[in-house]
């Protein structure tokens, strides 16, 4: 990829998260029309677009987004009122950027040459318009953002270092202990040769030479003492703050030289400011550190002549004096530069496939990890285990990082579904709200990725089917305009969402009757309303007859369940009829580690996911033997359903005397899990079968345990259901 | 191991020094320098042949090319100035300086190629 490419792909990126950003404003502009710091929000993301577009060879984009930009220009400058008709004509230009951004090849121009004049047919008659809001304090300039501090306080340091003149014979290289200032900050080193005496009378070794060093760190005076530590008493040493990053102007020194200047009228307050601008200057720096008299520089600086130049001349002051402090000039200088260019910089992009890659090579680590703990242990090597333990503590802090890493809010993917909601009320004519809890709540980015297109659904349903028309809703005493809520929150190691809607609710009578139809129930069967819910879930109940990706509309609740159950969630729908329907999705974390309960049978191990797992219970060969050949338990009195897994896989060998029954509650059913042994927890990363076991049901992957055995992680939903069927046909 | 090479050509004094210009050979560097600069009206120092330099050395040609100023002398560095030598005048901070103290000369005595300060 060319360097070019590279840039232009960078900008797709911004441009895209500009134009989401863009949206999310728009939609709130249109609910709280004078604010102005929306406004400028817009505004800015506008201009970004365009000014970037440009620089890029996003001609299009930038030509076009300029005409916007010119608009809400005028609607920052409270030329313009802001009206729905503004924010739909936006929101079209909106989308017209990003398809010039997508696809500039299938561009519509007339869909922008009409976009541009509805925009401009708002706009000339603005002088009548009535302001936004007299009031309304004016919107912050462009590009004002509240300054974000830097985390880290960085202070320039001015550090005279005069080591003892007979250093050299400690075996002390002063040099040295100098260069190791460049260790804990940016620094420069200038070195005082003044004291060096004529040829006849030096002594070649002693070291008559000092140092001006100016340091910039955020590591504090402490650090730069400890390197000095060996020879702190012998030499001199002096550390003085001569910039603090955060207060620039108000240095008492600065000051004090203003003032007297202005005091005896050789120059105005003003002149001084501007001349100044914010840093010091040569003299200043020279009067600070007591190396020239202020009355001298007073002199000096009647003559209008470089002062450094004419310190040197007036033999005020030593070159290398002027060396050293124009050094320190330009240090403070850099830094502050530095400073303005790294500020704005506090987060970076980087490819998921990079974070993807990152997360598997942390889960290698943690399996090795595993295997050296159990190693230390059966050695009872203490050494062995310290380092073990160690390598424990780092590996799980590291686990835990990564995975944050991966972390995004759901808040983006909600506002996204602010314009669908708002889209999809206006077509079918109802009026939808939509309000949203818990947008900061974070989710790993592939469970959010593949969240998108269920969520979509869901939302899609709610107003199509669960809202009724205004009228509708006025005759049953509801107001005209329906809520969708949607929630997100996290409980455990699982995130629930719930998408909620004051719609007529679910009939559980249609619902059975339509089932009974296509077969999936019996005429006579009595179901429970959780029960009669679930069954719009089932696969054939849908009315559509093809699944297509997802754009919504044809495509049956089934393939929501099928997207949940991919990312091992669950389901739940609870509803009343003419008050509402509430569905909450109940999403593992993360994908990529999971808490699983280690189970052994025979010499095999297992795993089975910790969120299902409700308790465990001994099984007896008497129990068996009292249950008459049906695999059932009586656990306090309540019937439980068991599936033995030696049976489904077929392992071979004596059982123990007693099992252990694993029971698990899955679709609020209890069903247990006969095994001979439970281990215990064990969080665990997950590996993906390879290709040959793609289409094996009821194992969702496999781990690698401490000593290199592979455990299988069991599908434990797919087995009952399999079970179930099997069950069915024997009967 | 130091050894030097005096050369005399016009009202030129060309000390060549090879090897190490370090501490452990201070003393016999100062006797060349005061013994050079004596009869030489301008003292040119060869140093393409050092090896090994420290502060000790730096101070002694520092204090070389001041007694020169002092003196009215000239005071000049011949050929290329090995890398070693740069290095070391740049950790101690030498390479800022263009002068000597009475500021009279203004060669760059540090060759220091990469000092692009601005003076206010």
């Amino acid at each position: 990829m060319s360097k070019t490419d590279q840039h232009r792909d960078a900008y797709k990126e911004e441009a895209n998260e500009l134009l989401a950003e863009l949206e999310t404003s728009l939609l709130e502009l249109e609910e709280s029309p004078d604010d102005p710091e929306l406004i400028g929000c817009i505004f800015r993301a506008l201009h970004t677009i365009k000014g970037s577009g440009a620089m890029f060879g996003f001609d299009d984009i930038a030509s076009f987004t300029h005409e916007v930009e010119t608009v809400f220009d005028m609607v920052r400058n409270g030329e313009m009122s802001v009206t729905k008709e503004l924010v739909d004509l936006t929101l079209s230009a909106r989308d017209h950027i990003k398809a010039l951004l997508d696809n500039p090849d299938s561009i519509d121009k007339q869909k922008a040459g009409e976009i541009i004049a509805s925009l401009k047919k708002l706009s000339p008659d603005t002088k009548e318009q009535k302001r936004v809001n007299p009031c309304s304090p004016a919107p912050p300039p462009y590009g004002n953002n509240p300054e974000s501090e830097p985390q880290e306080r960085n202070i320039t340091y001015r550090i005279r270092f005069r080591p003892p003149p007979d250093i050299f014979t400690k075996g002390i290289n002063p040099v040295l202990l100098i260069n190791e200032l460049s260790t804990i900050g940016d620094c420069r080193i200038a070195a005082q040769t003044d004291t060096i005496p004529q040829l006849n009378d030096i002594n070649p070794e002693f070291c008559y030479t000092y140092w001006d060093v100016i340091l910039t760190t955020s590591q504090g005076i402490n650090a730069i003492k400890d390197i000095f530590i060996f020879i702190e008493d012998e030499c001199e040493l002096d550390i003085d703050v001569i910039d603090d990053s955060r207060n620039p102007d108000e240095e008492s020194g600065y000051t004090k030289l203003r003032d007297v200047l202005v005091d005896r009228g050789y120059i105005t307050r003003d002149d001084f400011q501007k001349i100044t601008g914010t840093h010091k200057r040569i003299g200043e720096i020279l009067v600070e550190r007591g190396d020239i008299r202020q009355e001298d520089l007073q002199k000096i600086l009647v003559e209008q002549k470089p002062v450094g130049e004419m310190l040197v001349d007036a033999g005020l002051v030593d070159a290398g004096k002027v060396e050293s402090a124009l050094t320190e000039q330009q240090h403070v200088n850099n830094v502050r530069q530095k400073q303005q260019k790294t500020d704005p910089v506090s987060s970076i992009r980087v490819s998921s496939d990079k974070l993807d890659r990152l997360v598997d090579l942390v889960g290698e680590l943690v399996t090795v990890q595993a295997r050296l703990t159990q190693t230390a242990a059966t050695t009872n090597d203490p050494e062995l285990l310290l380092v073990a333990e160690e390598v424990e503590r780092l590996t799980n802090e590291l686990r835990d990082n990564t995975m944050s890493v991966r972390m995004v809010t759901i808040g983006t993917m909600f506002s996204k579904f602010k314009r669908l909601v708002r889209d999809l009320s206006g077509e079918l004519g109802k009026e939808v709200e939509m309000s949203t809890e818990g947008a900061e709540t974070e989710l790993d980015k592939t469970v959010i990725d593949k969240l998108n297109d269920p969520l979509v659904h869901l939302i899609r349903n709610s107003i199509d089917h669960g809202i009724e028309a205004p009228d509708v809703r006025n005759d049953y005493g509801k107001p005209g305009q329906g809520i969708v809520h949607l929630s997100a929150r996290h409980s455990g190691a699982n995130v629930l969402i719930e998408i909620m809607d004051n719609g007529a609710g679910l009939n559980p009578e249609a619902i059975c009757d339509k089932a009974v139809e296509k077969g999936l129930i019996e005429p006579d069967a009595e179901l429970s309303e959780k029960d009669t819910f679930a069954l719009i879930l089932a696969p054939g109940f849908s009315t559509a007859g093809k699944i297509t990706g997802v754009s919504g509309r044809g495509v049956g609740m089934d393939v929501v369940k099928r997207s949940i159950d991919a990312l091992r969630g669950s389901i739940d729908i609870s509803s009343e009829r003419g008050i509402g329907t509430t569905i909450t999705l109940k999403l593992p974390l993360t994908l990529a580690i999971i808490d699983g309960l280690l189970v052994k049978i025979g010499h095999d191990f297992f795993v089975l996911p910790l969120s299902l797992v409700e308790e465990c219970v001994e099984l007896t060969k008497e129990d068996v033997a009292g249950a008459h050949g049906r695999q059932i338990a009586n656990v306090r009195g309540e019937i439980v359903p068991y599936i033995s897994l030696r049976e489904q896989f077929m392992i071979n060998g004596g059982k123990p005397d007693i099992e252990q029954i694993v029971i698990t509650e899955i679709d609020s059913h209890r069903v247990g899990f006969v095994v001979d042994h439970v281990i215990g927890e064990h969080q665990t990363v997950i590996k993906t079968l390879g290709r040959v076991y793609r289409d094996v049901e009821g194992v969702s992957g496999a781990t690698i345990l401490g000593d290199g055995t592979v455990a299988l992680i069991l599908d434990v939903p797919k087995l009952v259901q399999n079970v179930e069927k099997e069950e069915v046909i024997k009967n | 191991m130091i050894d030097f090479k005096v050369e005399q050509s016009d009202d030129k004094r060309i000390l060549t020094i090879n090897g190490e210009l370090t501490i452990e050979n201070a003393d016999a560097l100062q006797d060349i320098l005061v013994h050079s600069l004596e009869y030489a009206e301008h003292l040119v120092l060869n140093l393409e042949n050092v090896t090994d330099v420290d502060l000790s050395g730096l101070q002694l040609l520092f204090s070389a090319y001041k007694t020169t100023m002092e003196l009215k002398k000239d005071f000049s560095l011949n050929g290329n100035c090995p890398e070693v030598f740069k290095d070391a005048a740049r950790d101690a901070g030498y390479s800022l300086h263009t002068g000597c103290g009475s500021g009279c000369n203004k060669i760059c005595l540090w060759m220091a190629d990469d000092n692009d300060e601005q003076k206010n």
